[in-house]
Protein backbone atom coordinates (compact mmCIF):
# COMPACT_ATOMS: atom_id res chain seq x y z
CA UNK A 1 0.00 0.00 0.00
CA UNK A 2 1.46 3.57 -0.69
CA UNK A 3 1.65 5.65 1.99
CA UNK A 4 -0.11 8.52 2.25
CA UNK A 5 1.53 12.21 1.88
CA UNK A 6 -0.58 14.55 3.54
CA UNK A 7 -3.88 14.72 5.77
CA UNK A 8 -6.31 14.19 2.54
CA UNK A 9 -4.44 11.24 1.62
CA UNK A 10 -4.20 10.25 5.33
CA UNK A 11 -8.30 11.01 5.75
CA UNK A 12 -8.94 9.18 1.94
CA UNK A 13 -6.82 5.77 3.74
CA UNK A 14 -8.93 5.72 6.72
CA UNK A 15 -12.07 6.39 4.72
CA UNK A 16 -11.12 3.13 2.33
CA UNK A 17 -10.41 1.13 5.20
CA UNK A 18 -14.58 1.76 6.26
CA UNK A 19 -15.18 0.85 2.23
CA UNK A 20 -13.46 -2.29 2.69
CA UNK A 21 -15.48 -2.95 6.12
CA UNK A 22 -18.31 -2.04 4.03
CA UNK A 23 -18.30 -4.39 1.36
CA UNK A 24 -16.63 -7.05 3.49
CA UNK A 25 -19.64 -6.99 6.20
CA UNK A 26 -22.09 -9.86 6.06
CA UNK A 27 -25.82 -9.25 5.10
CA UNK A 28 -26.70 -9.91 8.93
CA UNK A 29 -23.81 -7.25 10.43
CA UNK A 30 -24.86 -4.59 7.87
CA UNK A 31 -28.82 -4.86 9.57
CA UNK A 32 -26.92 -4.34 12.47
CA UNK A 33 -25.36 -1.31 12.08
CA UNK A 34 -29.09 0.34 10.62
CA UNK A 35 -30.16 -0.81 14.06
CA UNK A 36 -27.54 0.52 15.95
CA UNK A 37 -28.56 3.71 13.91
CA UNK A 38 -32.28 3.82 15.22
CA UNK A 39 -33.37 2.79 11.54
CA UNK A 40 -35.17 -0.09 10.35
CA UNK A 41 -33.20 -1.79 7.67
CA UNK A 42 -36.30 -2.59 5.86
CA UNK A 43 -36.84 0.96 5.14
CA UNK A 44 -33.05 1.78 4.17
CA UNK A 45 -33.20 -0.97 1.70
CA UNK A 46 -36.90 -0.21 0.39
CA UNK A 47 -35.08 3.74 0.00
CA UNK A 48 -32.31 3.14 -1.59
CA UNK A 49 -34.49 0.35 -4.29
CA UNK A 50 -37.18 3.12 -4.88
CA UNK A 51 -33.70 5.58 -5.70
CA UNK A 52 -32.72 2.94 -8.05
CA UNK A 53 -35.99 2.41 -9.59
CA UNK A 54 -36.66 6.18 -10.25
CA UNK A 55 -33.26 6.54 -12.28
CA UNK A 56 -34.04 2.99 -14.11
CA UNK A 57 -37.48 4.76 -15.69
CA UNK A 58 -35.81 8.29 -16.02
CA UNK A 59 -32.75 6.55 -18.40
CA UNK A 60 -35.62 4.25 -20.11
CA UNK A 61 -38.00 7.85 -21.10
CA UNK A 62 -34.73 9.47 -22.02
CA UNK A 63 -33.58 6.28 -24.63
CA UNK A 64 -37.77 6.25 -25.62
CA UNK A 65 -37.31 10.27 -26.37
CA UNK A 66 -34.29 10.07 -28.16
CA UNK A 67 -35.56 6.80 -30.48
CA UNK A 68 -38.92 8.73 -30.98
CA UNK A 69 -36.89 11.81 -31.59
CA UNK A 70 -34.24 10.03 -34.14
CA UNK A 71 -36.78 7.94 -35.96
CA UNK A 72 -39.19 11.39 -36.83
CA UNK A 73 -36.27 13.34 -38.08
CA UNK A 74 -35.22 9.62 -39.86
CA UNK A 75 -39.05 10.03 -41.79
CA UNK A 76 -38.88 13.55 -41.90
CA UNK A 77 -35.36 13.48 -44.28
CA UNK A 78 -36.60 10.24 -46.37
CA UNK A 79 -39.85 12.53 -46.89
CA UNK A 80 -37.43 15.49 -48.04
CA UNK A 81 -35.33 13.52 -49.98
CA UNK A 82 -37.93 11.77 -51.81
CA UNK A 83 -39.34 15.75 -52.56
CA UNK A 84 -36.02 17.16 -53.96
CA UNK A 85 -35.74 13.95 -56.24
CA UNK A 86 -39.12 15.00 -58.04
CA UNK A 87 -37.37 17.13 -60.54
CA UNK A 88 -40.65 17.29 -63.22
CA UNK A 89 -43.74 19.07 -63.08
CA UNK A 90 -45.36 15.74 -64.21
CA UNK A 91 -43.99 13.72 -61.12
CA UNK A 92 -44.57 16.43 -58.71
CA UNK A 93 -47.98 16.75 -59.98
CA UNK A 94 -48.54 12.54 -59.59
CA UNK A 95 -47.26 12.84 -56.46
CA UNK A 96 -50.00 15.96 -55.19
CA UNK A 97 -52.71 13.77 -56.50
CA UNK A 98 -51.71 10.36 -54.39
CA UNK A 99 -51.22 12.80 -50.92
CA UNK A 100 -54.87 13.90 -51.82
CA UNK A 101 -56.64 11.05 -52.55
CA UNK A 102 -56.83 10.15 -49.13
CA UNK A 103 -56.98 13.39 -47.24
CA UNK A 104 -56.65 11.95 -44.10
CA UNK A 105 -55.59 14.62 -42.21
CA UNK A 106 -55.04 17.25 -44.46
CA UNK A 107 -56.50 20.65 -44.38
CA UNK A 108 -60.16 20.48 -46.07
CA UNK A 109 -59.12 24.12 -48.01
CA UNK A 110 -56.37 22.07 -49.62
CA UNK A 111 -58.37 18.78 -50.99
CA UNK A 112 -61.30 21.37 -51.48
CA UNK A 113 -58.96 23.53 -53.73
CA UNK A 114 -57.93 20.86 -55.85
CA UNK A 115 -61.38 18.77 -56.27
CA UNK A 116 -62.61 21.70 -57.77
CA UNK A 117 -60.16 21.66 -60.29
CA UNK A 118 -58.41 24.86 -59.19
CA UNK A 119 -55.67 25.48 -61.87
CA UNK A 120 -52.39 24.97 -60.14
CA UNK A 121 -49.06 26.35 -61.41
CA UNK A 122 -46.34 24.69 -60.60
CA UNK A 123 -44.85 26.71 -58.23
CA UNK A 124 -48.20 26.39 -56.15
CA UNK A 125 -47.83 22.58 -56.40
CA UNK A 126 -44.48 22.85 -55.02
CA UNK A 127 -45.61 25.24 -52.29
CA UNK A 128 -48.56 23.10 -51.25
CA UNK A 129 -46.05 20.00 -51.58
CA UNK A 130 -43.77 21.56 -49.30
CA UNK A 131 -46.62 22.36 -46.90
CA UNK A 132 -47.85 18.86 -46.77
CA UNK A 133 -43.88 17.88 -45.80
CA UNK A 134 -44.05 20.41 -43.01
CA UNK A 135 -47.21 18.72 -41.54
CA UNK A 136 -45.68 15.50 -42.86
CA UNK A 137 -48.28 14.21 -44.60
CA UNK A 138 -45.97 13.27 -47.56
CA UNK A 139 -45.70 9.26 -47.94
CA UNK A 140 -42.45 7.59 -46.91
CA UNK A 141 -40.76 6.41 -49.80
CA UNK A 142 -41.88 2.66 -49.09
CA UNK A 143 -45.29 3.41 -48.72
CA UNK A 144 -46.11 4.28 -52.52
CA UNK B 1 -29.35 -2.25 -15.72
CA UNK B 2 -29.94 -5.62 -15.16
CA UNK B 3 -27.97 -5.78 -11.77
CA UNK B 4 -29.31 -2.59 -10.52
CA UNK B 5 -32.65 -4.40 -10.79
CA UNK B 6 -31.56 -7.57 -9.27
CA UNK B 7 -29.91 -6.47 -6.13
CA UNK B 8 -30.93 -7.65 -2.73
CA UNK B 9 -32.48 -5.91 -0.16
CA UNK B 10 -28.68 -6.39 1.62
CA UNK B 11 -27.34 -4.78 -1.07
CA UNK B 12 -29.74 -1.64 -0.88
CA UNK B 13 -28.28 -1.30 2.37
CA UNK B 14 -24.52 -1.63 1.44
CA UNK B 15 -25.07 0.53 -1.21
CA UNK B 16 -26.46 3.25 1.10
CA UNK B 17 -23.37 2.28 3.59
CA UNK B 18 -21.15 3.38 1.07
CA UNK B 19 -22.97 6.57 -0.37
CA UNK B 20 -23.24 8.22 3.35
CA UNK B 21 -19.57 7.44 4.05
CA UNK B 22 -18.44 9.19 0.34
CA UNK B 23 -20.99 12.08 1.18
CA UNK B 24 -19.53 11.83 4.86
CA UNK B 25 -16.24 13.90 3.88
CA UNK B 26 -18.33 17.06 2.91
CA UNK B 27 -20.54 18.53 5.35
CA UNK B 28 -23.77 19.53 3.43
CA UNK B 29 -23.57 17.22 0.76
CA UNK B 30 -26.89 15.24 0.96
CA UNK B 31 -25.99 11.19 0.09
CA UNK B 32 -29.09 10.58 -1.70
CA UNK B 33 -27.82 13.49 -4.47
CA UNK B 34 -24.61 11.14 -4.15
CA UNK B 35 -26.11 8.11 -4.89
CA UNK B 36 -28.49 9.27 -7.86
CA UNK B 37 -25.90 11.07 -9.51
CA UNK B 38 -23.91 7.94 -9.26
CA UNK B 39 -26.71 6.24 -10.99
CA UNK B 40 -27.63 8.65 -13.38
CA UNK B 41 -23.78 8.18 -14.54
CA UNK B 42 -23.74 4.47 -14.76
CA UNK B 43 -27.52 4.04 -16.20
CA UNK B 44 -26.68 6.71 -19.46
CA UNK B 45 -23.34 5.35 -20.02
CA UNK B 46 -21.41 8.85 -18.98
CA UNK B 47 -19.32 6.08 -16.67
CA UNK B 48 -18.52 3.17 -18.34
CA UNK B 49 -18.91 0.31 -16.91
CA UNK B 50 -15.39 -2.40 -17.43
CA UNK B 51 -17.19 -5.68 -18.54
CA UNK B 52 -14.00 -7.16 -15.83
CA UNK B 53 -15.27 -5.40 -12.64
CA UNK B 54 -18.04 -6.94 -10.44
CA UNK B 55 -20.30 -4.55 -9.80
CA UNK B 56 -19.06 -3.87 -6.55
CA UNK B 57 -15.70 -3.51 -7.29
CA UNK B 58 -17.22 -0.69 -9.54
CA UNK B 59 -19.48 1.17 -7.37
CA UNK B 60 -17.08 2.26 -4.85
CA UNK B 61 -15.19 4.17 -7.36
CA UNK B 62 -17.80 6.21 -9.59
CA UNK B 63 -19.11 7.02 -6.33
CA UNK B 64 -15.89 8.29 -4.77
CA UNK B 65 -15.14 10.18 -7.90
CA UNK B 66 -19.34 11.77 -7.87
CA UNK B 67 -18.44 12.84 -4.14
CA UNK B 68 -14.86 14.60 -5.18
CA UNK B 69 -16.63 15.91 -7.82
CA UNK B 70 -19.52 17.47 -5.64
CA UNK B 71 -16.61 18.43 -3.08
CA UNK B 72 -14.84 20.49 -4.59
CA UNK B 73 -18.35 22.46 -6.38
CA UNK B 74 -19.11 23.09 -2.22
CA UNK B 75 -15.63 24.36 -1.98
CA UNK B 76 -15.58 26.79 -4.55
CA UNK B 77 -19.24 27.98 -3.38
CA UNK B 78 -18.00 28.18 -0.17
CA UNK B 79 -14.20 29.79 -0.72
CA UNK B 80 -14.85 32.71 -3.53
CA UNK B 81 -11.13 33.69 -4.63
CA UNK B 82 -10.66 36.98 -7.01
CA UNK B 83 -8.66 36.40 -10.31
CA UNK B 84 -6.71 39.00 -12.33
CA UNK B 85 -7.10 38.01 -15.94
CA UNK B 86 -4.90 38.96 -18.59
CA UNK B 87 -5.77 41.39 -21.03
CA UNK B 88 -7.85 39.62 -23.58
CA UNK B 89 -9.03 36.48 -21.48
CA UNK B 90 -12.03 36.27 -20.11
CA UNK B 91 -11.88 35.99 -16.06
CA UNK B 92 -14.66 33.72 -15.16
CA UNK B 93 -13.02 30.75 -17.57
CA UNK B 94 -9.19 31.79 -15.99
CA UNK B 95 -11.12 30.99 -12.54
CA UNK B 96 -12.66 27.54 -13.46
CA UNK B 97 -9.89 26.30 -15.14
CA UNK B 98 -8.04 27.10 -11.95
CA UNK B 99 -10.60 25.27 -9.90
CA UNK B 100 -10.52 22.46 -11.86
CA UNK B 101 -9.42 19.17 -9.57
CA UNK B 102 -7.52 21.62 -7.44
CA UNK B 103 -8.15 21.08 -3.53
CA UNK B 104 -8.93 24.31 -1.69
CA UNK B 105 -7.99 25.52 1.30
CA UNK B 106 -11.57 25.25 2.68
CA UNK B 107 -11.23 21.47 1.81
CA UNK B 108 -8.10 20.87 2.83
CA UNK B 109 -8.95 22.25 6.36
CA UNK B 110 -11.98 19.82 6.75
CA UNK B 111 -10.25 17.04 6.10
CA UNK B 112 -7.95 17.85 8.80
CA UNK B 113 -10.56 18.83 10.91
CA UNK B 114 -12.21 15.22 10.54
CA UNK B 115 -9.09 13.35 10.38
CA UNK B 116 -8.76 15.24 13.68
CA UNK B 117 -12.37 14.56 15.17
CA UNK B 118 -11.64 10.62 13.96
CA UNK B 119 -8.46 10.26 15.86
CA UNK B 120 -9.97 11.49 18.76
CA UNK B 121 -13.14 9.64 18.91
CA UNK B 122 -10.90 6.16 19.68
CA UNK B 123 -7.86 7.68 21.56
CA UNK B 124 -9.66 5.09 24.11
CA UNK B 125 -10.07 2.50 22.32
CA UNK B 126 -6.24 1.05 21.19
CA UNK B 127 -7.42 -1.59 18.87
CA UNK B 128 -9.70 1.07 16.80
CA UNK B 129 -6.38 3.67 16.92
CA UNK B 130 -4.05 1.34 15.52
CA UNK B 131 -6.45 0.32 12.92
CA UNK B 132 -6.52 4.53 12.02
CA UNK B 133 -2.92 5.18 12.74
CA UNK B 134 -1.48 2.35 10.64
CA UNK B 135 -3.79 2.74 7.37
CA UNK B 136 -2.47 6.57 7.60
CA UNK B 137 0.36 5.07 7.35
CA UNK B 138 -0.02 3.00 4.55
CA UNK B 139 -0.17 0.10 6.18
CA UNK B 140 -2.56 -3.63 4.97
CA UNK B 141 -4.47 -5.36 7.13
CA UNK B 142 -2.33 -8.10 7.14
CA UNK B 143 1.06 -5.71 7.86
CA UNK B 144 -1.11 -3.86 10.87
CA UNK B 145 -1.99 -6.62 12.92
CA UNK B 146 1.63 -7.92 12.81
CA UNK B 147 2.65 -4.54 13.53
CA UNK B 148 0.05 -4.45 16.48
CA UNK B 149 -0.10 -8.22 17.33
CA UNK B 150 -3.37 -8.17 16.79
CA UNK B 151 -5.48 -11.60 16.27
CA UNK B 152 -7.59 -11.54 12.58
CA UNK B 153 -10.98 -11.75 15.10
CA UNK B 154 -9.58 -8.57 16.64
CA UNK B 155 -8.40 -6.48 13.75
CA UNK B 156 -12.43 -7.36 12.06
CA UNK B 157 -13.87 -6.30 15.51
CA UNK B 158 -11.64 -2.85 15.31
CA UNK B 159 -12.68 -2.18 12.03
CA UNK B 160 -16.50 -2.52 12.59
CA UNK B 161 -15.94 -0.35 15.60
CA UNK B 162 -14.68 2.21 13.37
CA UNK B 163 -17.05 1.31 10.67
CA UNK B 164 -20.36 1.90 13.04
CA UNK B 165 -18.74 5.23 14.63
CA UNK B 166 -17.69 6.54 10.96
CA UNK B 167 -21.30 6.12 9.73
CA UNK B 168 -23.02 6.58 12.98
CA UNK B 169 -21.66 9.95 13.86
CA UNK B 170 -22.77 11.28 11.06
CA UNK B 171 -19.78 12.39 9.90
CA UNK B 172 -20.91 11.21 6.13
CA UNK B 173 -23.67 13.64 6.18
CA UNK B 174 -27.61 13.01 6.76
Amino acid sequence: MKKPKNDSERLQAVIDAVEESILNASDEELAEDIRLEGREPETTAANVQRLIATQIKAQRQKKLQAAKAGYAEHRKQRRSDRLSRLTNSADRRALLQQVLSRPEGVPDGLTMAFREGRKMSDNDVVGLLEDLDELGLLPDGDEQ
Amino acid sequence: MEVLSGLSPADHIRMERLARMYANRSRGMDWQDLLNTALERILSGSRQWPRQLPFWGFLPGVLRSVASQMREQLGREATPFSVLAVAGEDPGEVADNLAVDAATPATILADQELLAEIENLFTDDELAYAVILARQEGLSPAETMVQFEMTKTEYDSAQRRVRRAFLKRGWVGK
